[in-house]
């Protein structure tokens, strides 16, 4: 049975990102995931043109706790409220949430918050000990036989995708050549040098087969989005940008590891997705893939139907396909590899710059449908338009 | 990230697995209801959610699903064998096992065949680990 559509009756109203360059460049220790969060929230609140009292949905992650951020914003008594692990996945599935509490009437205003100190905090993505969450699971078993990081198992499932559709060493590098030239072009970026295919080859392996330059960019920051009823939306400060269509699906195993490369998954994910709101990949003017590490990105591509399964590195075509000029504009702001990562929170707000004509010198001209996908062992995608 | 390797906490659902290893056998926790295998180690089947398990010997024998090489130190005790490969085996009996695996980098693919030694960690953990088989050259 495909899922309920929320088919335009919610619309993000309202964005807002800390400067993820001077986080990156000042390393501000003296702030707080709180703090981070709270800049945002008042940012994408400037920015809706909403009232603070008029929020009554607060939806956070990464911040140690809801009760923290929610006195320390004015939010304690919220209709909604609820604190989300702090993995990258959950970015689209707390606005999935948010839109599904605004579509049913259980809240009409949320704040999506996003508040991330983990680069100044000394946070590694790697180690049981750095992560509460892996306390609880079988990560030790892997960690006794020396596997660790998710940057490690999506080398696991890249290196059998090679296996299996004869991909060469460096087909991987025009992803992230093509982030970082699009983050050239966004002055919120931390890395904004373009690079070149020999100083992607010359950059040292991590977890071989993926280099330096595959891996996201951890840094501090916050992230904001709001989102509200279609109706409310109509005259606020910036045009709503309208969420057409959610799905989402999961293949949890005891790895990161999955060994269709999440292909399944992210099929049904957007089969239920296109059937929700009639739009196809042709029709789609620019996609913000979750790349954690560049891989998830040709994954992606497959999984959602962009290309044949297996075909990605090539259709890619050496990265003049996904530029800004190109059929399918990927990750314009520059993604996790050069923006920041933000675990796909800042994904979603260059979404619905772009849609809004906002996105200055990496804005692609006549923007009206965007999508968003992560593939992880939780895999989200959304439809979001200008036009319902 | 100097000092000893992080051991998993023995408890009584996972103890078999390191005495077996300690014995030279790789065993895995086999549910008595529906006899599906599993690991890591659960107090519960996936398959069918009984409660009820026992302990089987493996033939040690599996075929390498894929594979990466760890260049970066993120953990303590590896320090004497980085970079070292690590790879996710299919066993013959059917569970995957995430494992260190010995033998040169250079000469691993997917879908080679591996097999299973042993590695004592301490008094109370040994743990299989998989090398890689070098088909004889039929030349």
């Amino acid at each position: 049975m495909a899922p309920t559509s929320v088919s335009d009756k919610v619309a993000i109203v309202g964005v807002g990102t800390t400067d993820f360059g001077a986080e990156y460049r000042l390393k501000r220790p003296d702030l707080t995931a709180y703090d981070l969060a709270a800049e945002a929230f008042c940012t994408a609140l400037g920015d809706s043109g909403l009232q603070r009292d008029e929020v009554d949905g607060l939806l956070c992650a990464r911040v140690p706790t809801y009760e923290r951020l929610a006195t320390m914003i004015g939010l304690p008594h919220a209709r909604l409220v609820n604190c989300y692990e702090g993995t990258g996945r959950m970015s689209g599935v707390i606005l999935q949430d948010a839109v599904r509490a605004v579509a049913t009437g259980a809240a009409t205003t949320v704040a999506c918050l996003y508040g991330n100190n983990g680069r100044s905090a000394g946070a590694r993505y790697g180690g049981s000990r750095n992560d509460p969450r892996c306390q609880a699971t079988t990560a030790i078993y892997d960690e006794m036989q020396g596997m660790t990081s998710p940057g490690a198992y999506v080398a696991t499932m890249y290196r059998r995708y090679q296996h299996l559709y004869g991909v060469p060493d460096g087909a991987l590098a025009p992803l992230a050549i093509n982030s970082r030239l699009n983050a050239s072009k966004n002055p919120n970026a931390v890395m904004r040098e373009p690079i070149t295919r020999e100083q992607y080859m010359a950059t040292a392996f991590i977890a071989e087969p993926l280099r330096l330059f595959d891996y996201c960019l951890v840094n501090d920051g916050g992230v904001a989005f709001i989102v509200t009823t279609a109706e409310r939306a109509r005259d606020l400060a910036k045009p709503p940008v309208y969420v057409s269509a959610i799905a989402s699906g999961s293949d949890l195993s005891n790895y990161y590891t999955s060994q269709d490369f999440f292909y399944s998954t992210a099929s049904r994910v957007a089969a239920d997705l296109y059937e929700q709101c009639g739009v196809t990949p042709r029709d789609v003017d620019c996609l913000q893939a979750y790349d954690n590490f560049t891989p998830i990105t040709l994954f992606t591509l497959e999984g959602l139907g962009y290309c044949e399964r297996g075909q990605a590195w090539q259709w890619i075509d050496d990265g003049k396909r996904i530029s800004l000029d190109g059929e399918l504009p990927l990750n314009t702001s520059g993604g996790h590899t050069s923006e920041s990562y933000m675990q796909g929170w800042a994904l979603h707000v260059e979404a619905v710059r772009q849609l809004r004509g906002e996105s200055g010198d990496r804005q692609v001209p006549d923007c009206t449908i965007a999508q968003y996908a992560c593939l992880s062992p939780i895999t989200t995608s959304h439809v979001l338009r200008t036009n319902p | 990230m100097t000092g000893p390797r992080m051991l998993a906490e023995v408890t009584s659902v996972n103890a078999p697995l390191f005495e077996g290893a300690r014995r030279g056998e790789l065993t895995l926790q086999r549910c008595e209801d529906c006899l599906q295998l599993r690991y890591p180690p659960a107090s519960r089947c996936p398959s069918c959610l009984s409660a009820a398990s026992s302990w089987a010997r493996m033939s040690g024998t599996g075929t390498l699903f894929s594979w990466i090489v760890m260049h970066r130190r993120y953990l303590a005790g590896f320090d004497d064998v980085l970079p070292y490969p690590v790879g996710l085996v299919a066993l013959d009996e059917g569970p995957l096992v995430l494992t260190r695996l010995l033998g040169d980098p250079a000469s691993i693919q997917c879908d080679q065949r591996v097999e299973v030694e042993f590695e004592d960690l301490s008094a109370e953990i040994s743990v299989p680990v998989f090398r890689v088989v070098v088909e004889a050259d039929p030349a």
